[in-house]
This record gives structure tokens, sequence and C-alpha cells, in this order.
């Protein structure tokens, strides 16, 4: 056997407030190459979620390689000598599975779910691919237009997003998080096939990976199969870490921004601390008030009653390092963007001056507390809380207190966060300036 | 603000069918219906301690009048901003404050009205649903709030060019059958719907025998059946109308309509005819030519693999059927650089076409068998994916044993089946495209394919 025999079993034990509460059985050990497997069995449904996640995301790239991290997601579908192009999905699909993947900022997640009996295939072909991906020109090349593609569909296409991307381009300084998961296209169209190789070597190690299982297996047996795939790669020296630290703002930033676009908007992002700082938990309950559902306080009186805003959205955005909270709103027609700007900012401070009622507050809570127990539905939904939270603060348990740290987060916390880290300072504001764009041809009927 | 609940039980109890899950692992499934006729549908699953519940209405825009599209959808919107003893505000407050979620919406053949909440505050849900839904205000204030924000929510949705593209896809295959109109209206329609339509098309359709509710989660069907009585069993039944609507003439030749956005950097194209129901007899036979050709569940379908992986010409490109009461489009949609405009579709008909001249390939047919045998069970994982999948098969008229059937009779689907429904299906010299880009980059390219209109995105 060649992982270590020290296992943690743990029950994920959740207590709700009326309800009894959840468990459900979690193992983790690991593997002598420093990889991490988590185990969490359940036999409600005869199938069963592979998720391997490997600790890189855009936080691990540099100006020139921006978007490789993703670039990489795509390329990893691309085969190995073992397996050429295609056939992975192909052995996948065939017998009833899905499989995709994703990359966001710290991470990039690869999963399959298939049939029970099928787990073993899975984790030959996750394994294969971890170490044996054939990269070439012609693959980069063809994937290179497809990932342009998704950049113009998911970003440029859509003004609300272009406007986030502008204001993560200038909040941020020092740190990667300043541009986005997708990379720049001048980027995207230079890396190179060097680029990926050493982007492969760096960042694909077992070391730098772990591997979370949900569904219907046995413990035993699944043990054994990882030590037989994955237990065979071979660790690599560590990647660099990433030693740019975002200096303190010390004033708003401004952005005017041209666009097409039907109405007026903006938004503004706070920097916040990372994902594992005690604060969060009251910036997530602030966001709840503000934001969340018809009577939230922004939702109510500006696209409610005031009908000034169209839409209104916002979150206290969490990843790894410190990132931001944000708000953004779509003016009315017949509305003045500044006017909505400046009642969204007047609530913002009414947090800091006013404690929460307790109605509102238990409100808050309750909405927390019913979002994470609806979030745990599939295996696929649990794997992924678990990953998340592995990868956003460096230890998954935290996972398992955050009903209860929901419930001490007091009117009083709320009021200091605020004040810490809601202020015009700390803000970075871009303003949405639809432009109207000239008809290309005149579009006269034929 | 509980509900009195000491009405008496009114159930048909005979009717109570716990279905049998064969091979499948499915939870216990049980269906009751009430003295009013209110199908109930109770998928039992003890994981969580959360509930859903979902009324369906079976009649959605389809039976919107031809001058007032948009009438369902408003109707069912407006559920939430008022009943006889709620302001909007205090069910928006109530909701909010049990942690639970409270959606009305219409599409083209229902109304959903959908509740999802923990176990503990299964009560207070269901007693704002009930409320919304036999007792709406459909208050004036709350009438024009409604029209403006949707007006000004069918103004925004033009810088989303996927949406406009399918809204005038549909508007040129249908024309002026209820399934070309958008679901919410254009302005002018919104503009003249009044209280009296909403409340002719409340009343006309919002009735128990016309519903089902589907109630899935953490509760045994003898449990729930009492609050569920006690929160419908008043409803009143009535006489519902049969429709009748004739399938408008499929196309002729190609028309090409190309919408100009003079900013867009890419290409939205969407082409297609007629599809089929999911009542039809080649429904499996379509299920397994569509994975092998392009469907979104496949990322080795022959769209996928030559124009994405060989081609880099898209991000994602797709074949689909849409499942309604009456046939829905079958259609191909895609998007891609301007400049590849012209080689993305020429690359997608060939693809097409060739599947219907040639049929699919035995290791093809193999690995879709393959593919639904083992996927059809394990999409079914968690009570709102069994609920979900009861909905869509009851408005289609099908029984519920159709899940438990449903990878036999997969496997009975042969290949000449799979040529004969593709013969049927996919026709690209009598279709109709839309096309959402900068007209000056690609108008003279499609008119390589047919007769071209252009647009102005600002005319629509």
């Amino acid at each position: 056997m060649r992982f270590a025999r020290i296992s943690i079993l743990l029950l994920f034990l959740y207590p709700l407030a009326h309800s009894g509460e959840l468990s459900f059985p979690i193992e983790e050990y690991r593997l002598n190459n420093g990889m991490t497997a988590i185990l969490l069995p359940d036999h409600s449904n005869p199938s069963v979620t592979a998720q391997v996640w490997y600790k890189t995301g855009s936080r691990n790239e540099r100006p020139g390689i921006t978007g490789i991290s993703h670039l990489f997601e795509h390329l990893m579908f691309k085969g190995t000598d073992k397996y050429p192009g295609g056939t992975f999905d192909r052995m996948i699909e065939s017998i009833g599975g899905r499989d995709n993947a994703w990359t966001w900022l710290d991470n990039t997640a690869y999963y399959e779910i298939v049939p029970a009996d099928k787990l073993e295939m899975v984790l030959e072909l996750e394994a294969d691919r971890a170490r044996n991906l054939t990269l070439n020109n012609d693959n980069i090349t063809s994937e290179r237009n497809v990932v342009i593609n998704e950049r113009l569909w998911s970003l440029d296409n859509s003004p609300e997003n272009s406007m986030y991307e502008v204001m993560v381009n200038n909040a941020f300084v020092a740190h990667p998080y300043r541009w986005e998961v997708i990379g720049f296209l001048s980027d995207l169209k230079a890396i190179t096939l060097d680029d990926c190789l050493e982007y492969y070597r760096i960042h694909y190690a077992p070391n730098n990976s772990f591997l979370i299982l949900a569904g219907d297996f046995q413990t035993g047996q699944a043990k054994k199969m990882i030590d037989k795939y994955f237990g065979s790669l071979n660790a690599e020296k560590p990647p660099p870490p990433v030693k740019s630290v975002e200096p303190e703002q010390k004033g708003e930033k401004r952005i005017d921004f041209y666009r097409a676009a039907q109405l007026p908007a903006f938004i503004a992002g706070y920097k916040i601390p990372g994902a594992s700082d005690p604060d969060i938990m009251a910036l997530e309950v602030a966001a709840r008030i503000l934001f969340d559902g018809e009577s939230s306080r922004l939702y109510r009186r500006l696209v409610y009653t005031e009908e000034k805003a169209f839409s209104i959205s916002g979150q206290a955005e969490t990843h790894h390092d410190p990132y931001l909270f944000y708000v953004s709103a779509q003016a009315n027609p017949e509305a003045d963007i500044e006017e909505i700007k400046k009642e969204i900012f007047e609530e913002i401070d009414r947090l800091k001056n006013q404690p929460v009622g307790s109605d509102e507050l238990q409100k808050a809570r309750n909405r927390l507390e019913s979002d994470f127990v609806m979030g745990l539905q599939s295996n696929e939904d649990r794997a992924f809380n678990i990953g998340i939270y592995q990868i956003n603060t460096d230890d998954y348990r935290n996972v398992m207190t955050y009903p209860e740290r929901i419930l001490h987060v007091t009117a009083a916390d709320i009021m200091r966060v605020a004040g810490k880290y809601l202020n015009e300072r700390n803000r970075t504001v871009v303003n949405l300036i639809p432009e109207k764009a000239e008809s290309s041809d005149g579009a006269e009927s034929d | 603000m509980i509900r009195n609940r000491t009405i008496p039980i009114l159930l048909s109890l005979a009717l109570s069918v716990p279905i049998s899950a064969g091979n499948m692992k499915l939870p216990p499934i049980t269906e009751r219906t009430l003295d009013n006729g209110l199908n109930v549908i109770i998928v039992e699953n003890h994981e969580l301690p959360i509930v859903s519940l979902e009324m369906v209405i079976s009649s959605g825009s389809l039976f919107d009048p031809a001058d007032k599209s948009g009438l369902a959808g408003f109707t069912a919107s407006l559920l939430r901003n008022g009943t006889k003893t709620r302001k909007a505000t205090e069910i928006a407050d109530q909701i909010d404050y049990v942690g639970g979620s409270l959606d009305c919406q219409a599409d083209r053949d229902a109304v959903y009205i959908t509740a999802n909440t923990l176990l503990k505050h299964f009560d207070a849900i269901l007693d704002i649903m009930s409320d919304v839904i036999l007792n709406p205000a459909f208050d004036d204030e709350e009438i024009e709030r409604y029209r403006r924000q949707t007006i000004n929510g069918i103004i925004e949705s033009k810088d989303d060019p996927s949406l406009v593209c399918a809204d005038n896809f549909n508007k040129l295959l249908f024309g002026d059958h209820p399934y070309g109109h958008p679901v919410n209206g254009t302005i002018e329609s919104v503009e003249s719907i009044t209280k009296k339509d909403i409340a002719a098309y409340y009343s006309e359709y919002f009735l128990p025998n016309n519903s089902f509710l589907v109630v899935a989660g953490d509760i045994t069907p003898d449990g729930v059946m009492a609050a569920i009585t006690g929160a419908f069993g008043q409803w009143k039944k009535g006489i519902i109308e049969n429709l009748k609507l004739s399938t408008p003439p499929a196309p002729e030749g190609r028309s090409i309509l190309l919408i100009d956005k003079p900013d867009a950097t890419q290409t939205n194209i969407r082409f297609g005819g007629f599809g089929i129901t999911r009542e039809s007899d080649y429904y499996y036979s379509f299920q397994v030519m569509n994975y092998v050709l392009g469907a979104g569940v496949s990322f080795i379908n022959r769209l996928m693999t030559e124009v994405r992986d060989k081609g880099g010409l898209t991000y994602d490109i797709r074949t689909i059927n849409e499942f309604n009461r009456l046939p829905g489009a079958f259609y191909c949609r895609t998007f891609t650089e301007n400049d590849s405009t012209l080689k993305a579709i020429d690359a997608a008909m060939k693809v097409m076409e060739d599947l219907a001249e040639n049929g699919i390939s035995d290791e093809e047919y193999k690995n879709a068998i393959g593919f639904y045998t083992g996927y059809y069970p394990v999409s079914l994982e968690t009570p709102s994916d069994i609920a979900h999948e009861i909905i869509r098969i009851r408005l289609s008229g099908l029984p519920v044993s159709y899940i438990t059937d449903f990878t036999e009779n997969i496997q009975k689907v042969s290949k000449d089946d799979i040529r004969r429904i593709a013969g049927l299906l996919i026709d690209t010299d009598n279709m109709v495209m839309c096309v959402v880009s900068r007209a000056a980059d690609v108008e003279e390219d499609l008119k390589k394919l047919g007769h071209v209109t252009v647009k102005s995105i600002d005319d629509l």
C-alpha cells in the first residue's frame, strides 16, 4: 500500500436549529506523493462523482500568459499517448457519464459523474492525463480559437460582464487578481507551446492537487484504486508561491467606460480580506441585507419603491487572497444613474451608522442557512463545497463550521466591518456610459 | 399565519399509486388526487430536511390571445405581487424571512409556481404559496409597475444577442402562431394588456383540474396530504376549453434574416424548421440521433467535433428540439467570430446533411445507446431532478412509467429509425435562419446561402 496509513475520519455534522442534524461521513488521507484524497460515500443513487482539483488558476499566472490556466483546462481533454484525442470523452459518455471542468481564480477542477461501477475507469483516465498529456501546436491552435470565441461570447458580448472586467482590471495593481480568468485577448493569441509545457510541469503535479470522490463506492476498494492510479505519480518541486500582495488603496478610483448598451450602469468594488479572514462572515451577512431577495434594502428601495433601478446585484465575493465586495446597478431608461449611485452609497453608510434590527439579522441568517443546506443536495454539490473551502481557506473543514459562524454574526459585527471595509477610499467605481454604434451598412431592407 | 387545517380531508385514496422503480433506484413516488381534480405527486426523499413544491398550471403563452402576447407571463408574475390579504412587500418579507423562495413564471405550455424551503418552514411557505395561487389581488398599481418593468426588460434584452436571435428565429418560423411570440410579449402587446385581460386569463385557466402539484423532499404522503388539502382543497374546479390551434406551414426554401448589431464582434446563428413532440413515435429515435449529431449532453457529437474541436470556429454548437405541447422548433445554434460566419454555417450544414443522407456508424450507435442507458438513472439523483422530470412528462401527457421504461425504449431504437428521423427533421434547403451580427461583415457571405433580409436591431 503506497498511501500513508494516517486517515482522518470525520462526520460532516451540521446542527440544524429545529430539525436535528445533517451528517455525512468524510474520510481524508494523504498519498506518499503529497496528493490528498477526500472521500464522501453516499449510497442513495447508483452514481459516483470524481473531482480532481489542481491548486492553480488565474492567480498563478503572469502578464503575457494571462488566461493560460483556462486554456489549459481545454487542453486537458486533447488526449494522451494511451488515450488519444477524443477518447477520454468517448469512454466517459459511452457508459452514460458526464465530464467537464472549470477554471477559477485559485483552482482548476475536473469532474466526472458516472454509474457507480465505472469509478476505476475514471481514476485511470484522470491519473493518465495528470502526467501524460499530449501537448502540440495543433491542439493549442484549435483550442486557442475556441477560447477566443468563449471570451467574446461570455464577456465581450455582455455589458455587465465587461464592466466587471474593467473593475478588476483597475481595482488591483500588484496582485494577479487584476485580470479575469479568461485572460486578455492579446495574451490568448500569444501563448506558446513552451508556455504550456512549463505550466503543465509546474502546476499539474500530484502534490499540487487533491481528489474528491462522492457517491456510491466502498471506501476500501476506492482507496486501492486511488493508490493504483494516483499513488504512482511522482511529486514535483512545489510551484512558486504567489508573492504579490495588493498594497492598501488610498483613494477612490473612478473609471468611465464607454460601450454599446441599452441602459446606463455602474459597479463599485470595495477591497475585502481573503476567505479565511474572520470578518468575511459579517460581510456576507451585510451583503444579504443589502442585495438578497425582493425584501432586501436596495431592491426594495431602488427597484420596487422608487423604480429607479432596473436591476441591483452584489455580493461579498471571496477568494483565497483579498478580493472585492461589489455592488452593481442598471438604471431604468428615464432614471439618473448618479442618483441611484448616491442612494446605494447612502444605504451602505447606513450599515455603518445604525445597527441592523434583530428581525433583519435573523432573516439574513435564515437565508444563508437555507442556501447552505440547499447547496448540499447532490454528490456534486457536496464535493464542490468541500473543494472550494479547501481551495479558498486551505482547510475544507471550515465548511462544517459555516452554520455556526452564521449564527455568531452580530449587529455590532456588521457595523464594524462596514466601517472598516465599505469606504470610499477603498472603492473602485466603473461607470458604464452607453454609446450608440452606427448602423454598419445602413440596414436597408433589400 | 398558518391556515386553519381542520378542513375535512377530501382525498380520493383509490388513486394513490406508488410507482414501481424497476431496476432504477428511485425514491417512493406517490400520486393522489383531491376532489376538485388537483393531481398531487409526492416524491419522498429524507436525505436533507428540505421540501420543494411546484404547482403547474397547464396553460402557458400558447394560450395568449394573438394581440396580447405576454399575458400568461404577466398573470403569473403578478401572483407574487399581492393577494387579498397580503401586500406585495409583505409576501417578499415573509418568504425572505424564512430563507425560502417563491417564483412565478410562464413558458409556452404552462405557468409554474415554485417554492423551495427548509422543512421547518414548510407550513409558512405552503400558506403563502396557496394564497398567491388562490387569492391574487391584481392590484392596479402592481399591474402598472410590472408593465413598466417588463417593457424595460424587453429594451434591456437587446443587449443579449443570443436572445435577439432566438426571438426572431421563432418569429420567422412560427409567424403569427403563439410560438412565434416571445413569452414575455412585445412592448406593444405588454402596453395593451388590461386588468380585465389578466382576470379573464386567471379565471379561465387557473383551475385545480387544469393543474398538478409536485411535492418533493423530506415528507411522507400521509403526512403532507393533510396540509396540501388544507391549502388547496377549496380551490373550485371549472371547465377547460379545448384549444384548437393549427400548426403553421413548414418553411419553403431558405429565408435568412440578418439583424444588424453594429457593435457585434461575434455572430449569433440559429437555423432550422419544425421538430417533434414527446408523444411522437420518433421520440426515442430522435434522442439517439441527436446525441450523435449535436446534443448538449455530449462533447463528442459530430457538430462539436467538426465545428469546435477541428475547426476552432466556436465555443458551443448544438442541435435542439423544443419539446412542447405542439411541435416546437428543431434547430441548430452556435456563435462564431464575424469573419468566420459563413465557414461555421457551412461546416454545420454539411455535418447535418451528411447525417441525414448516410445515417450513423455502428460505433456511434453503440456509444449513443450506452450513453443513455447509463446516463438516465444517474441524471435523476436528487428529488428536484425527479420532480422536474415528472413535470416534463406530465405536460407531454405521458405516464410516469416513462421514467422506468426510458432505457428500454432507447435500446429498441434501430439504426434505420435514426435515418428516418434524420431525414424527416434535417432539411437545409427548406428552413429559416436568423443571424445577429455586424451586417457589414457578414451580409455578402450570407447572400451565398440564399435570400437575405437585413434589419437594424434598433428597428425590432
